[in-house]
């Protein structure tokens, strides 16, 4: 490196370890996030008799998980500066069907996860290379949705493919730590992602894209393959609840992930990560999802009717966004 | 002459924070005249067309618009006291047609069919020249020239009585230029007033009918054009207070480390050859629209060049690509950091690393230290005062902004740094840490090009100039045997008027 | 009239209308060719049909597109327009469908204050209220469905009595759409929302009021969904909270097909409605070849990539020599889509805000 002439006075903490506490130093929309989470559970706990007992809170956790997990896959795709994308439900659904279509037939689980692992690599290639070529990404993800959406019926044929035991069970039935495997792989997902996005290179090239992505440009990164990248990634959370779906229901059919979509979105939403991209994080995601639920769960044990539930999460999805983006300007100072 | 002045400035004063860009500045215009405004970077001109457009608020002096003491505080009041500004920055909307874009935001009332609107934008149309087969067009697929006539067209259907002209014809062709000086000869001949503020020479004679020069923050009398030649107009524009903020020139150079030859490119008339050895530090000396800034843009693949080659350590570089051009060792910053130069809402460590993520990701894998170590070395090195180096990026000052978006590129161990702009909106202290750095880089093996509008910046910190005006190249040559005047000649026009 | 008369001259006149309205007759032919009653008064009745309602709900979601945004709420909107037009029944038929209608404008135009006022970006709002207003339907019928009281049944039939090729619900909305057309085409407000998603800073800086066209293209598009809610609960005797789920895709499929540009500030009414009896058209020559519904939706999404990619290869002009249509850092939080005039505006220079 060149040499360095030691003038001017830059404070500079000595190196600390991996995980310094300036590496883990929550953002605001956390700090809010954490916040309301704590304080609906809190009056949840103060209204519902029993609410106090470890299997209403894996359970509710059990319950965004298969909405997190997507969301969570999906927040890199609005982190990297590409918006969103509108093919998730039919993304999990083709991985779905073809999945118990193999199983039926027979295929060894192992085979069948990477087929479907490498369907939705696929998928998401193709969306991303679309988008990193120039396209709109609402509009290309709205038409690949459709058009996955009609392959799938074609491919079964129509009709819901149920499948009895096989190779796959074990992912369906097991419990690990008393945890189902839904909520292991939501919280393993929402874990690796955190991860993947602070730690690792594509991961903070990610970032810095979503950030700015003229800068990044500027900068040398290579800003279509960090597209590619997000719209797989987004794909892959899609092809593990498929899998997990399919062995714990042994059934799949194309419409089993409807609201999938709008779902992750909100979870995202909630969670305050910001559409412009550069903001936000997978972990917010995940305990957007699970706030989501926990609200949920209140509403269904203080009986309020679906029409109102439904009105509540739009409800709460239109003030966080509001919050977030009135914090994010006042941060920013504009 | 008649003394029918229709707006009189005195004692203009505006800082920014501790810096006074107008030390109390006076000014006048007559109605029917032209008024060439002249004056350098840092000389206070654009902020003055800024105060007077009612954009930015001054802290003292009067302004009086037609005898009326006016206050200028908003761009309505501004538009109200009838003075509109012509600016580089358009604000025409590209899909609608001229007619349409005349009327914008004007609140005309009454149907907006296309016909009538044609039918009422002619008169402003026909004054500003634009030919009646270009008005049904939508404005994007007609010339910048012709676009600037819809602005123009556009101020007079709002009844502008004073026009300022910020640099109109920077980007135009020669036919165009001939065009918009015919306008204001037109305008002024219906009784309007024109602040025609440029940087050409050749134009200050060709329009004005008195000029009045800016210098280091204060306004000199105003001169009858008539009573002027090229040589005294410049005098009257040097003379900023020589800041010995430059450090010493190269003693030595070695081999060269960008070599390009005939390269051409839009805004590149003519083919460019340009060595940087390392250690030597190349300033391009040029005004807006001068071609001096997009010969870097085409060097650093930002626009692939339309021919010419460039070698970099003696090897070609292939396609104008800007990976390519980084991968080669050559870092390129853009006059607009803002933009793309830095990371406005990441850390300063986010922002000083960025170029070199694969440094500070062995194996993939991120460390916080070694992220933290070059920020830091950098830091150091370029002397950026962040406090922390978590504080984000945007919250710094301008030239601690400007040191990031240029020091970022240490990390890659580039062989070449072209910058564009290298001290835009930067204090005096930090341009002078820049300047240290630049020429640090240099003694370290780099080879350093800079493309500046500040002749004084280019003149003191270069060890080789090439001026250019008007997209061609005027001369080359060592800084130290280059006068000031003729540099100010070279790039205002186009070479000494004896030469 | 002589504006209306003068208006469909130049629209049919413009070189785009003219290719779409081609593209129009090629889609007729081809499935003519393959099925030689095809092209019968019957079928053309069935498409206008269809198209009827979805022209409703595309020419409002392509007004927000032309103002460089985009509403996801409709067909909540649609939904809860439906059932408030049933329930209010009592009103009198067209009463309740105007109410109704006029209601789901307000909410329109509500929204649209909220996101000028706030400065939030349109698709993150219209999320929100895409669920709470899906709620809100749920709410109203207890998730049921509401049926239109027998005697009113004789209505919904004449809302769809044939007439040669038309219905008093296809002239409805020719009507809508025409009176929109026009409006966008001579109203200063059409002006205003073409310049806000044309380029939108440059529009600021011209002076266009920002906050106006914004109220005005969303209160379009609810009230369009609304109408068209409301006439299709009509039409089939009740009002669910479920209808409509699919309408998104569609109603974006036809406004790009119709010209939309995917980066505002471009687009007619004209080409909107054209657009929808292709998309219409090529639905019911599907249906005729036997194809399924799955596959139609196949070949719908298929269509979509085709318009994307065609209007890419055509009129896309890159800046740095990438292609990167990609949405911009959203300054001032407006915007959905990037808007990029094809010679960008050259930068005033040697700006010295020291200190800035």
């Amino acid at each position: 490196m060149i040499g360095a002439k030691a003038q001017g006075e830059v404070e500079s903490a000595p190196t600390r370890g991996r995980f310094s506490p300036s590496a883990w130093q929550p953002s605001q929309e956390m700090v809010i996030l954490l916040g309301m989470l704590i304080l609906l559970v809190v009056v949840s706990a103060l209204t519902t008799d029993g609410y106090f007992n470890s299997g209403n809170a894996k359970a509710i956790i059990r319950a965004a998980a298969i909405t997190g997990t997507v969301a969570v896959g999906l927040t890199f795709v609005t982190l990297s500066g590409n918006l969103l994308s509108l093919s998730v439900e039919q993304t999990a659904a083709i991985c779905g069907v073809l999945l118990a279509m193999m199983l039926r037939d027979g295929w060894p689980a192992g085979i069948a996860l990477l087929v479907i692992l490498g369907v939705a690599v696929v998928i998401g290639t193709v969306q991303g290379g679309l988008v990193a070529a120039g396209a709109n990404p609402i509009i290309v993800t709205l038409g690949a949705g459709a058009t996955i959406a009609g392959l799938t019926v074609v491919i079964s044929g129509g009709h819901g493919i149920a499948i009895g035991h096989n190779s796959l069970d074990w992912l369906g039935s097991s419990k690990v730590f008393g945890l189902t495997m839904p909520t292991c792989a939501f919280i393993a997902v929402a874990i690796l992602s955190s991860v993947f996005l602070t730690r690792t290179r594509q991961g903070r090239a990610l970032m810095l894209t979503g950030s700015s992505r003229s800068t990044a440009i500027a900068s040398g990164l290579h800003v279509r393959r960090i597209a590619v990248l997000a719209f797989v990634l987004a794909s892959i959370g899609c092809a593990i609840v498929a899998a997990l779906t399919v062995s714990q229901f042994h059934r799949a059919d194309g419409i089993q992930f409807g609201g999938l979509t709008f779902d992750a979105l909100a979870a995202i939403l909630v969670g305050g990560t910001a559409i412009q991209g550069g903001e936000g994080s997978p972990a917010r995601t995940a305990i957007g999802a699970i706030f989501i639920a926990a609200l949920s769960d209140f509403m269904i044990l203080h009986n309020y009717s679906f029409g109102l539930r439904m009105t509540v999460q739009g409800a709460v999805v239109l003030v966080a966004v509001t919050v977030f983006h009135l914090l994010r300007k006042r941060r920013r100072g504009r | 002459m008649t003394e029918n002045v229709v707006v009189t400035v005195k004692g203009l004063k505006k800082s920014y924070g501790a810096v006074q860009a107008l030390k109390g500045v006076d000014f006048e215009i007559r109605a029917g005249e032209v008024m060439a405004l002249l004056g350098e970077n840092g000389s206070g001109k654009s902020t003055l067309v800024k105060i007077l457009s009612g954009l930015v608020a001054r802290d003292d002096g009067t302004i009086q618009v037609g005898g009326d003491a006016s206050e200028l505080a908003t761009p309505a009041q501004s538009r109200e006291a009838g003075i509109a500004t012509v600016t580089q920055e358009f604000s025409l909307i590209p899909q609608l047609t001229a007619a349409e874009n005349v009327f914008l935001g004007s609140g005309l009332s009454g149907p907006w069919m296309q016909s009538r609107l044609q039918r009422l934008a002619a008169p402003y149309l026909e004054a500003v020249g634009l030919e009646e087969a270009r008005r049904r067009r939508p404005v994007e697929s007609l010339s910048v020239g012709e676009r600037q006539l819809i602005e123009v067209a556009r101020v007079l259907a709002r009844d502008a009585r004073i026009l300022i002209f910020d640099e109109p014809t920077a980007a135009l062709s020669d036919v165009e230029i001939a065009r918009v000086l015919d306008l204001v000869r037109r305008l002024v001949g219906e009784g309007r007033s024109v602040v025609y503020v440029t940087h050409r020479l050749g134009e200050v004679f060709e329009i004005a009918d008195r000029a009045t020069v800016m210098r280091d923050g204060r306004s000199q009398a105003p001169v009858a054009v008539a009573d002027l030649d090229v040589d005294s107009l410049i005098t009257m524009m040097l003379g900023r207070e020589l800041e010995t903020i430059y450090p010493e020139r190269a003693k030595e150079l070695g081999e060269p480390v960008l070599r390009v030859a005939g390269l051409e490119a839009p805004g590149v008339i003519e083919p460019v050859d340009l060595t940087v050895r390392r250690g030597e530090i190349v300033g391009l000396a040029g005004q807006l629209g001068s071609g001096a800034g997009k010969l870097l843009e085409a060097i650093a693949g930002v626009h692939p060049p339309d021919a010419g080659q460039v070698e970099v350590d003696g090897r070609p570089l292939p396609g104008g690509t800007r990976g390519r051009a980084i991968k080669a060792g050559l870092a390129y910053c853009s006059p607009d950091r803002k933009e793309d130069g830095i990371f406005e809402f990441r850390s300063v460590i986010d922002n000083l690393t960025a170029p070199s993520l694969k440094a500070v990701t062995p194996y993939g894998w991120f460390s916080p230290g070694a992220s933290r170590r070059m920020a830091a070395g950098i830091a150091d090195q370029f002397q950026i005062k962040a406090g922390k180096l978590e504080a984000t990026a945007g919250a710094l000052s301008g030239g601690n902004q400007q040191k990031v978006a240029l020091g970022k590129w240490i990390g890659i161990g580039p062989k070449v740094l072209m910058v564009e702009e290298p001290t835009r909106g930067v204090d005096v202290g930090a341009r002078a840490e820049i300047y240290a750095h630049l020429r640090l880089l240099a003694e370290e093996g780099l080879g350093v090009v800079f493309a500046s509008s500040d002749l004084a910046e280019v003149a003191g910190l270069a060890d080789t100039v090439m001026t250019f005006y008007r997209g061609r190249v005027v001369r080359s040559s060592p800084a130290a045997a280059l006068a000031q005047d003729d540099l100010m000649a070279d790039v205002t026009h186009g070479g000494t008027v004896a030469a | 009239m002589s504006v209306v008369r003068s208006q469909l001259k130049q629209w049919s006149a413009d070189r785009d209308s003219q290719a779409r309205l081609a593209l129009l007759a090629v889609v007729w032919i081809f499935f003519t060719i393959l099925d030689s009653s095809f092209a019968s008064s019957d079928i053309v009745f069935s498409v206008l049909q269809s198209f009827a309602f979805l022209a409703l709900i595309t020419a409002g979601i392509g007004v927000t597109m032309i103002a460089g945004e985009l509403d996801l709420s409709v067909a909540s909107v649609a939904a809860v327009a439906g059932i408030l037009a049933v329930k209010m029944a009592g009103l009198g038929m067209v009463p309740a469908i105007v109410a109704a209608a006029l209601i789901a404008g307000a909410f329109g135009a509500v929204q649209g204050a909220c996101i000028a006022w706030l400065r939030i970006n349109s698709i993150v709002f219209t999320i929100g209220t895409l669920f709470a207003m899906r709620g809100v339907a749920n709410l109203l019928t207890n998730s049921k469905s509401v049926l239109l009281p027998l005697n009113d049944l004789d209505f919904s039939e004449g809302l769809i009595e044939r007439i040669w090729i038309f219905s008093p619900y296809t002239f409805v909305t020719i009507a809508v759409c025409l009176v929109l057309g026009i409006g966008l085409a001579i109203g200063k407000w059409g002006r205003e929302i073409y310049a806000i998603g044309g380029a939108r800073p440059e529009s600021e800086a011209a002076g266009v009021a920002q906050k106006r066209p914004l109220i005005v293209a969303f209160a379009i598009s609810a009230f369009t969904a609304g109408l068209a809610g409301a006439l299709s609960a009509v039409v089939a005797g009740s009002g669910s909270s479920e209808a409509f789920e699919s309408v998104l895709l569609q109603a974006v499929t036809a406004a790009l097909v119709g010209g939309i540009g995917l980066y505002g500030g471009r687009g007619r009414m004209f080409n909107i409605v054209v657009g929808c009896l292709i998309l219409e058209s090529f639905l019911a020559g599907m249906i005729d070849q036997g194809v399924s519904q799955e596959v139609q939706q196949l070949a719908t999404g298929g269509l979509l990539l085709l318009v994307v990619a065609v209007e890419f290869l055509t009129g896309f002009e890159s800046e740095d020599g990438e292609r990167s249509g990609l949405p911009p850092a959203l300054r001032g939080g407006f915007g959905l889509l990037d808007r990029r005039s094809v010679n960008g505006p050259l930068r005033a220079d040697g700006n010295q805000e020291v200190g800035s």
